[in-house]
């Protein structure tokens, strides 16, 4: 249930840093339009996510309501009916229908169909409560910006969207929440870029919705879960459970295990110590136990690639290097500073494992 | 060899008594315990990340950790948990060098009352340029002058990186942060030339006998000047170079060119100071125009050709002091 019947709260997932100021865009571009529309309109960004480090997954919020809103300063959506994703690995690595709205609906920036993306929601509790999956392609932020741009403190440009205006054409034309007319008169320059996403956008119902779920709503709605205040400390060579990071991941490092001379550069090079180098035959199978014991993250039985080049699992097969896949971010130096660049970046969504969902307990 | 600089007095050299320090000699020979383990919230690219996994790869088992406010503290420390293996301890931006030196006396205490029989903890300081060059900089040269026997490292991201990039003492000319945004009125962002903190401690403090610059480019070196520093007794100063994607505005995967490019174009040198004495580490062979490090950051993108000869001016007159000015090899 929403704080209040009329109240649409829309959720945007982003990356931090790099699509900090596309995420805003959307949020500050929709209450605006809304609010000529003669809504009631709030737009906010959540601070517990720490929007200041590159590519973290963040949140920035909208909400819309056609009388006065009557919690103001409640500073989280808790029951979205929207949902946008500005990129489909968001999907894989965090619950983003967490407290989703019954008939609510999930747009992702992607390539790919929304059926794909379907099947990425699948494993989630709240999917029988979502009616409608939306993709389009609107392009990438994915590109370093200047200081000015995803930063706190800072101001955007008005007139200079691009995949957020393909984005909120493509949010008029799914949910109609505002309408195309006025997106455009708001922002003028952009408005080639909304017509694209009106007219690109692909959607798809949710084959599994039930507007009488209510099985995920006893968990969803104690406010707060069991909270682990205290994490122990790590041990030497062990890892933080309090911050698993492999959710920032856009691309996967997967080494090619026979070019590999294991020189160790990668090993040295990495800030997140995710790669291990695997001395010898009982050190192998040793490490093979601990990632099998990592709870099927980085799933041997993945089937876009062979178990070795997962980065997980096997010692059998010779390999020299292991990614710690469940904390790996996904920065590139690896793949970058290897001299035999036998390291390749590979989309994350092109694995049907490792999945990991990570809710924060607090 | 480059001479003695005049600032340090040209008497200074007697011995060099950083000795019985284990050496790194490549890659393959470092140690491979991680005492800063993964799961930490700093950005993917972190370059100070890695300066801290390789200082802690370094120091190893037997060392504590203090750490001023920063991307260093925070990142790594949200929602109560820390990724280091080793105790740690948050400190104020401020006093940083302050805490360090408890610690040490406090041992020592303990040492002199028969409290504690174990070996002497490896005490480091983890602050970055604003915890040792601004803020931070009255606790350093406290701790500095009194003469403990700590190590304070300064990992040198240029701005204010944690709350959102604002300028620091550190930061480069022509740099864009969000205190310094380029206009009209000043059109390359930031007017003033950056400290040098290395001079800074090496001539205001005459108990510190080791001091050297790093760079997270170069890892062997960097964790041998750990190792140097630890292993002699009493107050040492590392400043290690450590790019930011996010604030410098480039790729999360270049990282370490960032930082190889920096040391290649002038812009960072490697070398250690010990009793005085100066020691280049690594001098490039070819050296490369600024104009290279500041076409490769979206922090400089604003720069006109006069303001990167301004920069390069700069540059060369650093190097000149050390002895590296050679000529550019037309390309």
């Amino acid at each position: 249930m929403a704080l209040q019947p009329n109240l649409i709260e829309v959720t945007v997932w982003y990356r931090g840093v790099v699509e900090g100021r596309l995420a805003r865009q959307v949020t500050n571009s929709l209450a605006d339009a809304a609010q000529t529309e003669g809504s009631y309109v709030q737009a906010f960004d959540n601070y517990t996510d720490l929007p200041d480090r590159v590519y973290v997954p963040c949140r920035s919020y909208a909400r819309i309501c056609p009388e006065p809103i009557a919690e103001p300063y409640t500073y989280v959506n808790s029951n979205p009916s929207l949902v946008v994703c500005t990129d489909a690995a968001l999907v894989k690595g965090c619950n983003v229908l967490k407290g989703i709205d019954p008939g609510g609906t999930l747009i992702v920036n992607t390539r790919r169909d929304p059926e794909f993306v379907l099947g990425l929601v699948k494993d989630l509790p709240q999917k029988a409560r979502l009616k409608k999956v939306a993709t389009l392609d609107a392009g990438t932020a994915h590109q370093p910006n200047t200081p000015q741009g995803g930063i706190e403190g800072s101001t955007e440009k008005a007139g200079t969207m691009r995949t957020a205006a393909a984005l909120l054409g493509a949010i008029a034309k799914v949910t109609g929440m505002v309408s195309l007319e006025t997106l455009t008169k708001k922002a003028p320059a952009a408005a080639e870029m909304m017509a694209h996403g009106y007219a690109f956008v692909r959607e798809l119902a949710n084959p599994d919705y039930d507007p009488n779920d209510t099985a995920s709503e006893a968990a969803e709605f104690g406010r707060r879960g069991k909270v682990d205040l205290i994490v122990p400390a790590p041990l030497p060579n062990g890892s933080q459970e309090g911050h698993i990071t492999g959710n920032y991941r856009l691309q996967r490092p997967v080494v090619d295990q026979k070019i590999c001379t294991a020189c160790k550069i990668c090993w040295v090079s990495c800030p997140d110590a995710c790669i291990t180098m695997v001395k010898d035959d009982e050190a192998a199978a040793a490490a093979a136990a601990a990632g099998e014991a990592d709870g099927g993250l980085d799933g041997g039985a993945d089937g876009a690639v062979p178990a070795a080049a997962d980065g997980g699992g096997s010692a059998a097969t010779g390999e020299k290097v292991k990614v710690n896949l469940k904390y790996c971010k996904g920065c590139g130096i690896c793949w970058n500073v290897c001299p035999l660049k036998c390291i390749k970046p590979v989309d994350e969504l092109d694995f049907a494992g490792g999945v990991v969902r990570i809710t924060y307990s607090i | 060899m480059p001479e003695t600089i005049k600032w340090l007095g040209s008497e200074a050299p007697t011995e060099v008594r950083i000795e019985g320090y284990q050496e790194i000699k490549n890659v393959k020979d470092a140690p491979d315990v991680e005492y800063y383990v993964p799961g930490h919230r700093t950005c993917a690219g972190c370059g100070p990340a890695l300066a801290y996994r390789l200082t802690a790869l370094a120091s190893g088992k037997n060392t504590i950790f203090a750490g001023p406010t920063g991307c260093m503290y925070v990142a790594n420390t949200s929602y109560l948990c820390g990724p280091w293996a080793v105790p740690w301890i948050h400190t104020q931006i401020t006093n940083g060098g302050a805490v360090i030196s408890g610690i040490e006396a406090s041992y020592k205490a303990m040492i002199r009352k028969k409290k504690y029989d174990g070996e002497f903890p490896n005490i480091i300081c983890f602050a970055g340029d604003g915890g040792s060059a601004d803020i931070g900089l009255q606790a350093l040269s406290g701790c500095m002058y009194r003469g403990h026997d700590v190590l304070f490292i300064c990992y040198d991201n240029e701005s204010y990186a944690n709350t959102g990039i604002q300028t620091s003492p550190m930061t480069p000319y022509g740099a864009h942060t969000t205190f310094t945004p380029p206009g009209p009125v000043v059109p390359e962002g930031k007017k003033t030339f950056p400290k040098d903190l290395l001079k800074m401690v090496a001539a205001g403090h005459p108990a510190v006998k080791y001091l050297a610059t790093a760079s997270i480019a170069y890892p062997v070196d960097l964790m041998n000047k750990v190792r140097k520093a630890l292993a002699h007794k009493g107050p040492t100063f590392m400043h290690i170079h450590a790019p930011c994607p996010k604030g410098w505005a480039f790729e999360s995967s270049k990282t370490l060119d960032i930082g190889k490019l920096a040391v290649d174009t002038g812009m960072w040198t490697l070398y250690e100071i010990v009793n005085g004495q100066v020691k280049v580490n690594y001098a490039p062979r070819r050296r490369k125009p600024v104009a290279e490090y500041v076409q490769a950051q979206g922090r400089f993108g604003h720069l006109t050709p006069e303001m990167t000869e301004r920069l390069q001016a700069f540059v060369d007159s650093k190097l000149a002091e050390l002895g590296l000015l050679v000529p550019i090899p037309a390309v």
